[in-house]
């Protein structure tokens, strides 16, 4: 039995057969489609969540202690980079459609690896960093790097070479430093192009000293495996570790000398490499070729050994002369800046923070994973390095060229190698004085 | 009243050991987690030093040499697949086995001869780490596996931490009541004199450095296992020496908890000042180096004033108090 509801007379003609019911529908349709839109627009709101004030970057290095003077280039760099993005608004982040600023926490671990490790520690446990910057030096950063491993935090360095760093499967550390084994490699290719236009003889009995860390034994191994590969170029007539901070070379050299090498080949740091070139010059040791690895043509070596550094040969990661806008851009900045010469040290700094950058740009969100993600896949152009593009092999370190230079006298460090930065020819033999 | 001061200290006792207890409970995963077993960690390596420099007056500059041996013993043990747990045992043994190899030589040798052949001891155990490289990874140092919950794991170093402490507590505060502790501070008074009262001063001596050693040992194996890395020049570094003197002699050398107050302030103002700087006038100051000025102005105070430490401090300032008290109670009242 059906009941017939009775409604005004005014309200029947508008409504067609059964149009109460309808009506009554309608409204239901309605109110569910508001419901939607309104449970969708909060849902979405859930979705986007408000954007954080800033991004916070974190970064522990040696301002004081044994390296402190590379520590404070880094420093230098770091800062100009974090300056430079936060000028523009910060980095855009996708997720919140925004431009968000960059807050950099910089701590100095004392050149202490203990301290190192609690200071990164503390900025991923205590500070909540998004994303780390590397330290400086190989043994700092090997101990350092087991924080952002274990807390699984995007970690990028510009001060770490050593294969060791790389070689232990880590995910979530990449270094913009080529191996020091390709260093060292890149050296012996030089001084084979010099045989080739017979400005050295064949087999040049070479003389190698490297400090007694990985960073030195990576050096070691490319050297003696180049050497082993061409006994008719290459005979390694002495070979020896040393310690780094030693007060006296006097005895090395001695047995060096007795050794009558040609070329003088040898990994050191800022400090060692100015007490060695000193008394190698005080004891009147003569070589056709000299160099201290990535070191040598550095303004302070050059001002503590004046003329005594002349003609030592460096292989670079980076030179103030690199043919590039972008790295001539940057040195004109850093030296307005900081009013002190643009070297190797700030200016991987600050490109170390300018790739964590664009990874942050890329991924699009704040979330690690996905800012490791777009380090992995990094492929950026227009940078600063040699080759002008930064990218990451699988075990997260670039794998770019070196360059070399010479203290030429009168001129400072010219780049003599590879041809396609070269601004000068190296001048081999060193002329005996 | 003895009685009420008694409990009052134990039950004060208790309080921080909850409290420190409580600390991975409340903030798991935390920075005050980590800060805890460093602290836990430096106080241990502070008291064993104690049993031979503070206890037995033989001043070693070396005794980082166990904290290597352990933290190496620890890693190679544990990268050739011997489980984790049973390395820390086996790192305190090994330690304490060089500490005989050692000590047998070296504690026949007096005062600061005694202490510059430690130097040597030091130096030369960390060349030798540096050039066994098949063992040790020389230079490049040793890799640790990364556990799976990382986070679990930490946890549990924190307890594993504060055990060692309380453990290393235990045998400083047993050997300071034992035969064995009265031997040794009647060494440090006058070595002649104890010897001529039966004291067999070396056998003391060794005994002394092997404990000390095996504490030191289990903490080198527990920072390794908890930083999963170790090179020589940190491990084997001089400066860690220094740190392990440091925290005695500025607490109180030859007490019980001035080892343990010394590790406290060394670790955590350390920690606290390290990462401040200060505005003043428009100049703004990194402390991050104020800790050695902190301590420098510690230490000469100190030696000059009170070689106790700061333990000698407190108890000569409750000790006037308590003379202040009595003299007011012995004042007659008037009117």
């Amino acid at each position: 039995m059906s009941r017939e509801i009775k409604y005004p007379q005014s309200f029947k003609p508008n409504c067609p057969k059964g149009g109460v019911t309808k009506v009554i529908q309608r409204v239901r349709i309605l109110a569910g489609l508001l419901t939607l839109v309104m449970l969708g627009s909060s849902l979405g709101a859930f979705a986007a969540p408000p954007a954080p004030k800033e991004i916070v970057i974190g970064a522990a290095l040696p301002l004081t202690g044994t390296f402190a003077r590379e520590g404070g280039y880094f420093k230098d760099g770091y800062e100009m980079a974090v300056k430079e993005v936060n000028e523009r608004g910060g980095i855009f982040v996708k997720e919140y459609n925004k431009r968000i600023p960059v807050r950099l926490i910089l701590y100095d671990d004392k050149s202490d690896a203990t301290t190192s490790v609690s200071l990164y520690e503390k900025l991923v446990t205590e500070d909540k960093v998004h994303a780390l910057l590397g330290g400086y030096s190989t043994p700092l950063i090997q101990a350092h790097t087991v924080v952002p491993e274990k807390y699984k935090v995007p970690y990028v360095n510009g001060g770490g070479a050593s294969t060791a760093i790389y070689a232990r499967g880590y995910k979530w550390i990449f270094g913009l430093l080529a191996s020091i084994e390709k260093l060292a490699i890149t050296l012996m290719n030089w001084i084979a192009s010099q045989q080739d236009a017979g400005k050295l003889g064949k087999p040049l009995r070479i003389a190698i000293a490297w400090e007694n860390t990985s960073h030195g034994k990576d050096f070691q191994k490319g050297i003696l495996d180049k050497a082993r590969a061409s006994p008719d170029r290459f005979t390694i007539v002495f070979d020896e570790p040393f310690e780094i901070g030693s007060k006296d070379f006097t005895p090395l050299l001695q047995k060096v000398k007795a050794a009558n090498a040609d070329a003088w080949l040898v990994d050191a740091r800022i400090a060692d490499a100015i007490l060695m070139q000193r008394q190698l010059t005080e004891l009147g040791l003569y070589f056709q070729v000299i160099s201290y690895g990535p070191r040598g043509t550095e303004k302070a070596i050059r001002d503590a050994l004046g003329p005594a550094a002349d003609y030592i040969v460096s292989v670079n990661w980076w030179h103030r002369d690199l043919p590039y806008p972008q790295a001539r851009a940057f040195v004109r900045k850093y030296e307005e800046t900081y009013k002190k010469p643009a070297e190797w040290f700030p200016a991987l700094a600050y490109e170390t923070a300018r790739v964590l950058f664009r990874a942050i740009e890329k991924a699009g969100s704040l979330d690690k994973a996905k800012i490791r993600d777009a380090l992995a896949k990094m492929d950026m152009r227009g940078s600063i390095v040699v080759g002008q593009r930064v990218w990451f092999g699988p075990n997260g370190q670039i794998d770019n060229d070196y360059v070399i230079m010479q203290n030429l006298p009168g001129r400072g460090p010219v780049l003599v190698y590879p041809k396609y930065v070269a601004l000068g020819e190296a001048v081999v033999p060193i002329p005996k004085r | 009243m003895k009685g009420t001061v008694r409990t009052g200290r134990i039950l004060l006792l208790l309080g921080v050991l909850i409290f420190l207890a409580l600390i991975p409970v409340v903030g798991r995963g935390t920075y005050y987690q980590h800060l805890g077993f460093l602290t836990f960690l430096f106080i241990t390596l502070s008291i064993a030093w104690n049993l031979v420099g503070g206890y037995a007056g033989q001043i070693s500059f070396g005794h980082v040499v166990f904290f290597g041996i352990g933290a190496y013993t620890t890693s190679i043990l544990w990268l050739r697949g011997i489980p984790q747990l049973l390395t820390i045992p086996l790192a305190g043994v090994a330690a304490a086995l060089y500490g005989l190899l050692w000590g047998w030589p070296c504690l026949r040798l007096r005062g600061p001869y005694f202490s510059i052949a430690t130097i040597g001891v030091g130096e030369a155990t960390r060349l030798l780490a540096l050039n066994l490289e098949n063992l040790t990874g020389g230079a490049g140092g040793l890799t640790l596996p990364t556990p799976e919950d990382i986070r679990l794991y930490l946890f549990g170093f924190y307890y594993m931490g504060f055990f060692l402490m309380l453990g290393s507590l235990l045998i400083s505060a047993a050997i300071r009541n034992s035969r064995f502790g009265l031997g040794l501070f009647a060494i440090r008074m006058d070595e002649d004199a104890a010897e001529a009262l039966g004291v067999n001063a070396l056998s003391y001596k060794i005994l002394a450095l092997m404990l000390s050693a095996f504490l030191v040992g289990v903490g080198g194996s527990l920072y390794a296992q908890y930083i999963l890395y170790i090179d020589p020049g940190t491990v084997f570094g001089f400066s860690m020496s220094v740190n392990m003197i440091l925290m005695p002699i500025i607490g109180g050398i030859g007490t019980l908890w001035g080892p343990v107050l010394g590790a406290v302030i060394f670790t955590v103002i350390q920690d606290r000042i390290m990462t401040l700087s200060l505005n003043l006038w428009g100049f703004t100051f990194k402390l991050v180096q104020f800790h050695l000025l902190v301590y420098g102005a510690l230490l000469v105070l100190i030696i000059l004033f009170e070689p106790r430490g700061l333990v000698g401090l407190a108890e000569r300032a409750y000790r006037s108090v308590q003379r202040w008290r009595q003299a007011k109670a012995m004042v007659p009242t008037t009117g």
